[in-house]
């Protein structure tokens, strides 16, 4: 009994911060590793752009000076910026719900076990997802061109264009198009989430539902979805903010163009950053500035998730 | 309402036959309880007259029509699952009156329907409750509910206790027997592995191994005079003592007279605990050292270790002086069963008078 009532005041009381870490030193040790990664790839970066955010800096110069707040105060009056801005949660608002709608309703239909080649379409259909996307960017480059593209081809051949349709050339068409290509790309990734929250209908719904009569359409509509609406949100969020991360596609399709209409947040970002045009000269720090704005903007729309994660765990809980 | 008829009724997944050719004929009202170890096909069956598995061979019939190729909704039945299988996301009362709604019955109509099963399950306090603000009693109640409401021919249970806690299970199954008999007519067709539950319920039991009906008939015919050795260790509680019997002789070889033209045949002697009584010093038919009393209050089962190292129970009145380590003989007083090599009865065999007191 003593012996006990010793361990527990030595546990609880007495020791100082100091003294329980030392206590814990191996614990602490098998951490530094993680601790390394994160701040070397997480941590630092963010510090490092909101520092050089502060600086009048190319970023590829040793001269650089700190202006304070001045590149943001100069991003405020910057058209492209706000256009930017504008157009990257333009792009996702057009393709989101595109992804959304399409992957739910492909993942109704490949949920089937009764569907025999549900996994050859599956695996077809979540071919794209893997496909790297330079890959598909030239590709696509190839299949729009209106020179000899076959897209262009099919559209002419059935009367529906009588010439051909610069898709990605054209300013008024070009984000539509790169949001359609994105959509085409990324709905196996939110097909395979849609098929996890459907996983989680127990067969006896089905069973029981069937029993009692009730058509297809309706089991859809009355039991099925109500039970994975509470997925919406995050499968909604996940995909949102990857549809923020475009830079890739758009780099190796059109670099932003033409004249500046496609030219999402992170293209522009990379365009003040490091010039790639000639007649510009590169900004690190004004570029910084534009980065740490879009990625509160992110951060923003991840805690949404997070909040929304833990709100769907919670109701899953409640539904055992 | 309307019986149930299964005529050679197989069941195959590609190569694997799971129902060997059935034959069931369960009559218009009747409470019929397929039992059987896990893995026999009980559930497979009861799926199959639902609907929910494909018949690949014979025919089910539900009064007097074929239902093989018929939809589940149009086979008359309703199912009630061990998982209970309610809609989580909606309330009692649209559980128990979804089906209904869906099919285009009138609201009216359906809220009478609702309102008077609730009535009879105890459950009208319920109705504006999700499933996960219910128990498990509760649930199960709610799911019994949704198949009364559908006023069906046959009522399909799928071991539907056995995701409640043991007090429960017991208050449960007495409900269950109470609501056969206020649904005049009903039939109903019950699943489990618990033979006790089979025993309780049952107008008819089906006893079911891989496949194949052991045996069919009320519950004290199965218990008073089973087929074949499995349905004898299936039924009753505790399991019949099974001793191996060689020449006329128990193992250790004291001699058993038997008279009845097959009594060469016998392989197996069969006793039920009750059956097997205390003997005076040498005047028993086997012999056994007791290793554990259990004392239940209104009786004791006494386990015993046979001279042959078998571990046999015998029941015995309450108050008995039996301690562990006493030696013990033990008469067979009551209904004593006999298998051939092949565990069927062999019904013409008995015992011929008192073996032990020839040979004292």
């Amino acid at each position: 009994m003593a012996a006990i009532s010793h361990i527990l005041e030595r546990g609880a009381e007495g020791a100082t911060l100091g003294q329980r870490i030392w206590k814990s030193r191996i614990d602490y040790l098998f951490l530094i590793p993680g601790m390394l990664v994160f701040g070397a790839f997480i941590f630092w970066p963010m510090i490092a752009s909101f520092y050089y955010s502060t600086l009048d800096w190319t970023g590829f110069g040793a001269h650089s000076e700190f202006i304070g707040l001045a590149n943001y105060a100069e991003l405020l009056n910057d058209e492209f910026f706000y256009s930017a801005f504008k157009r990257s949660f333009l792009f996702m608002l057009a393709t989101v719900p595109f992804q959304m709608i399409v992957g739910l309703m492909l993942a109704i239909v490949l949920n089937n076990k009764f569907l025999k080649l549900a996994t050859v379409f599956r695996a077809m259909i979540f071919l794209p997802v893997v496909s790297p996307v330079a890959v598909i960017a030239i590709v696509m480059v190839l299949m729009l061109s209106p020179f000899n593209g076959p897209i262009n081809g099919f559209l002419i051949e059935t009367h529906l264009v009588s010439r051909a349709v610069d898709l990605l050339g054209s300013p008024q068409m070009v984000l539509w198009t790169l949001a359609g290509i994105f959509v085409w790309k990324w709905t196996g990734i939110t097909l395979v989430y849609w098929l996890a929250a459907l996983q989680t209908v127990p067969d006896e719904l089905y069973e029981a539902a069937k029993l009692d009569g009730v058509k297809t359409w309706q089991v859809i509509m009355h039991i099925v979805l109500p039970i994975v609406a509470p997925f919406a949100v995050v499968i909604g969020l996940i995909s949102a903010i990857s549809a923020l991360n475009v830079f890739p596609l758009i780099q190796a399709t059109t670099q932003g163009g033409p004249f500046f209409s496609s030219e999402v947040m992170e293209v522009y970002i990379f365009r003040t950053a490091f010039a790639p045009s000639s007649g510009q000269f590169p900004r690190l720090g004004y570029a910084s500035a534009a980065g740490v704005i879009f990625g509160l903007s992110i951060m923003a729309l991840t805690i949404l998730q997070v909040i929304a994660v833990r709100r769907v765990r919670r109701k899953e809980a409640e539904n055992v | 309402m309307s019986g149930v008829k299964l005529t050679n009724v197989k069941k195959s997944y590609g190569a694997v036959e799971v129902i060997r050719g059935v034959d069931i004929v369960i009559e218009e009202g009747e409470f019929c309880v397929f039992v059987g170890p896990s893995g026999c096909g009980k559930s497979t069956l009861l799926r199959m007259i639902a609907g929910l598995e494909e018949i690949s061979a014979g025919t089910i019939a539900i009064g007097d029509r074929r239902v093989n190729d018929l939809d589940p909704s149009q086979r008359g039945t309703a199912m009630v699952f061990q998982t209970y299988a309610l809609y989580p996301h909606m309330t009692v009362e649209r559980n128990m009156g979804f089906g209904l709604l869906m099919n285009g019955v009138a609201k009216s109509e359906v809220k009478a329907k609702v309102d008077k099963a609730a009535k009879i399950l105890q459950i009208e306090t319920l109705l504006n409750r999700k499933p996960r603000q219910l128990s498990g009693g509760q649930r199960q109640r709610v799911a019994i509910g949704r198949a009364i409401v559908r006023d069906p021919d046959v009522f399909l249970f799928d071991e539907p206790l056995s995701n409640l806690d043991a007090e429960l299970r017991v208050a449960t199954r007495l409900e269950i027997a109470k609501l056969h008999g206020q649904l005049q007519g009903a039939t109903m067709v019950y699943v489990t592995h618990d033979q006790v539950e089979a025993m309780t319920l049952a107008d008819k039991i089906v006893v079911l191994r891989d496949g194949r009906v052991e045996q069919i008939g009320a519950p004290m015919e199965l218990y008073e005079d089973p087929d074949n050795i499995f349905v004898a260790g299936f039924i009753g509680s505790p399991k019949m003592n099974f001793v191996e019997v060689k020449g006329d002789k128990l193992p250790d070889g004291r001699p058993l007279r038997l008279s009845g033209s097959q009594s060469n045949a016998v392989a197996t002697l069969g006793v039920r605990a009750d059956a097997l009584e205390r003997a005076g010093p040498g005047a028993g038919t086997i012999a056994g050292e007791v290793s554990v009393v259990e004392r239940l209050g209104d009786a004791e089962f006494v386990h015993f270790r046979t001279p042959w190292g078998q571990e046999l129970v015998a029941r015995f009145p309450p108050g008995a002086a039996v301690r562990v380590r006493d030696s013990l003989q033990f008469a067979l007083t009551g209904k004593v069963h006999f298998f051939d090599a092949e565990g069927r009865v062999l019904r013409d065999v008995a015992m011929a008078g008192n073996p032990v007191a020839a040979e004292a």
